[in-house]
């Protein structure tokens, strides 16, 4: 066994999980401590998580003495200067803030009252290095992120294998950008409430692709409810499978026509993700924000508004928003042609589903049913939070995260349905050369010169 | 076989172009002593305030020093001196300005004629203003504990503990410029992130790997259906 060589498909898994660890670390330690999404308030959670040993935190487990480590660390790297955040440079250490709530902008976004999963893992690697520094312990849960991705990768992988050709053009295609991609890099690479979500949800993707190619089981069945459980108890941007799912489930009815006695284990699936999501921490009230985002859309003017405001962020904060949100954007013209791209992507998948098999590049009937059932996915996330339904109503790119991978299988498929087949060989490299040049951009211009330019 | 040197070539002349980018955006200051400081001293008669350092670059044009305002009613030139060694005499470059131009604890910058050959000298600034009255002048940040390997603060003249609040900065080319974001990245972080060794072995391998991906790639590219 040890002296076999490793398969062509294995040194590409290989190459491909070292690559996305690597890459993540560059971003986790590029990427100065705090300048993430709330991810002060991520950490000071997961750390109380670890220090009080338990999920559902109180005022009365907020601990000064770790509050003021972190604003000594905010000092220490000047986490406001990035972050558009009023400067709180005070005229010497001695007058600075003690508690979280008085420092500007960074008290407004604390996560302790919020009751999630994922900050579990984050909490029992940070009990082994509690005795550590603040900001060790930081860049400690950052390399655990980096970690979950290359997991990622592999489940990435997995999924792609049943739907495209065996190291097909569109395959490697898939996933190298699922692995330079700038922005799920980056939230892969600091501590956020999203990634175990997002893992969870990538394996409920990879059972249901295995389910629909080889059959449904009771493991996959069970797999797939506890893997979805994980994600709706972890964060709201999972909730999108409660609607998915069953649907999902109704496309497979009515493309295999008779379920025989598949129907009985998609019925276990169905009541197991309703339980699931109605065992979801109290702390979040899924019939306020549904009853807030439908009157809200009453108001046209409103409409109007978020309609800009949706489509300018989806795809700023989609391909690489570095920072803590909203204030490091690639230049506008670079955004135009990746929404281009974007939405090229996605016509070329309607195109790809709809025409017959036979003139299409990918022609296997299962595969293609996958490919629909996976863009479903895609359009029922985007919908449900673009209206603000699931996440926050200020809806941010990244919360897509938990499709991420569908959406990637999407749009490859659709670019490729753009391309003859003849050419997907040298389209691919050229594919490669326009997402090593975006990544680059990101990392030098993005990254260093913006974070380390004084 | 000429297109896969030309996707290297485009390879390599588009991370170059987005590296001169990046690197134009990287001030050539090195932060030397930036923190807040916590004392202030005058200068006022006898009493100056200056600042030894070992330059840890070439190209030294221009020195940074965090005032603090005079009484309002100042009226007296005050004078930056840069010089050899605290106990020279003769200048080597000097600039003079009104107490009563510094309006705000700020920076206040002081440009002189690059010193090309200025890595690994140390190099000496003070600021005197022997016409303002004693409580009634301008005052320089000074941190009272020792943070900068090297320098040192003086005070009309006699060595004082810490290190006056200054930065300096480089007519540097852009491959040193490279330098200083090697100096600021692994700042303030503890342990093996603290050593900017780890970030050159890291870059090294995400080149490396990428290498690696691009090599796959154009096998997988140049092969026939």
């Amino acid at each position: 066994m040890w002296g076999a060589p490793l398969s062509d498909e294995r040194r590409w898994l290989l190459l491909l999980c070292s690559l996305t660890l690597v890459h993540g670390l560059v971003y986790a330690l590029l990427v100065p401590p705090w300048q993430a999404p709330d991810e002060w308030g991520h950490f000071e959670s997961a750390n109380l998580v670890a220090r009080w040993c338990r999920l559902r935190l109180g005022e009365e487990h907020q601990l000064p003495e770790v509050e003021r480590e972190l604003i000594a660390s905010f000092y220490e790297f000047e986490a406001w200067r990035q972050s558009s955040a009023p400067p709180f440079v005070l005229s010497s250490p001695g007058t600075m803030p003690t508690r979280l709530n008085d420092v500007p902008r960074f008290g407004v976004h604390r996560t302790v009252q919020r009751v999630s999963l994922a900050y579990l893992p984050y909490a029992i690697v940070d009990r082994l290095v509690l005795h550590q520094d603040v900001v060790a312990q930081l860049l400690v849960l950052r390399t655990f992120s980096v970690l979950v991705n290359v997991l990622l990768v592999w489940v990435c992988w997995r999924m792609v294998q049943e739907i495209f050709p065996p190291l097909s053009p569109p395959l490697l295609a898939a996933l190298l950008l699922f692995v330079l991609h700038p922005q799920h890099t980056f939230m892969h690479a600091v501590v956020n409430d999203g990634n175990l979500a997002d893992l969870m949800t990538g394996v409920v993707f990879l059972l249901l692709v295995q389910c629909w190619q080889r059959g449904w089981t009771w493991q996959r069945t069970a797999g797939m409810i506890a893997a979805a459980a994980l994600a709706l108890w972890s964060k709201p941007t999972a909730y999108f499978l409660i609607v998915y799912l069953p649907l999902a489930a109704g496309l497979y009815a009515v493309r295999h026509r008779s379920l025989g006695r598949d129907r009985r284990v998609i019925a276990l699936l169905l009541v197991g993700v309703v339980i699931a999501a109605l065992l979801v921490p109290r702390s979040v009230n899924l019939a306020r924000r549904v009853q807030v985002a439908l009157s809200a859309f009453g108001d046209l003017s409103y409409v109007a508004e978020w309609a800009q405001r949706t489509v300018k962020q989806l795809f700023y904060m989609w391909w690489a928003d570095v920072g803590t949100q909203r204030n490091n954007f690639l230049r506008p013209e670079l955004y135009l042609l990746l929404a281009g791209f974007g939405i090229g992507g996605l016509a070329g998948w309607v195109r790809l589903v709809a025409r017959p098999a036979q003139r299409a590049w990918l022609r296997d009937t299962t595969s293609r049913g996958l490919l629909l059932a996976l863009g479903l996915a895609v359009v029922v996330i985007s919908v449900l939070y673009a209206v603000g339904l699931i996440g926050n109503p200020n809806v941010v790119g990244r919360y897509l995260f938990p499709a991420f991978i569908p959406t990637v299988i999407v749009l490859v498929a659709g670019w490729a349905e753009w391309i003859p087949a003849r050419l997907h060989r040298p389209a691919l490299a050229v594919f490669l050369l326009l997402l090593l040049l975006l990544d680059a951009w990101v990392i030098m211009v993005h990254v260093i010169a913006r974070y380390y330019a004084v | 076989m000429r297109r896969w040197w030309l996707f290297l070539a485009l390879l390599a002349a588009g991370v170059a172009l987005v590296t001169v980018v990046a690197l134009r955006r990287v001030s050539p200051c090195w932060s030397a002593n930036d923190v807040g400081g916590d004392t202030r001293d005058g200068v006022w008669g006898d009493d100056t305030v200056g600042q030894t350092f070992v330059s840890p670059y070439p190209g030294l044009y221009r020195i940074d020093v965090r005032l603090i305002p005079a009484d309002a009613r100042a009226t007296h030139p005050v004078t930056f001196h840069l010089r050899e060694d605290p106990a020279a005499v003769q200048d080597l470059y000097a600039d003079h300005f009104e107490a009563s131009e510094v309006v705000r604890s700020a920076y206040r910058s002081f440009e002189f004629p690059p010193i090309a050959d200025s890595a690994g000298r140390t190099v000496t600034f003070v600021l005197s203003a022997p016409e303002a009255e004693p409580g009634r002048g301008i005052a320089v940040w000074r941190s009272s504990e020792d943070t900068l390997p090297g320098g040192q603060a003086y005070l009309a003249g006699t060595v004082a503990p810490g290190d006056v609040v200054f930065r300096a900065c480089y007519d540097l080319p852009l491959p040193y410029r490279l330098l200083l974001v090697l100096d600021r990245l692994p700042a303030s972080r503890p342990g093996p992130w603290g050593d900017r060794t780890t970030y050159v072995l890291l870059l090294g391998a995400y080149v490396l790997l990428t290498g690696l991906l691009v090599h796959r790639v154009l096998l997988v590219a140049r092969r026939q259906d």
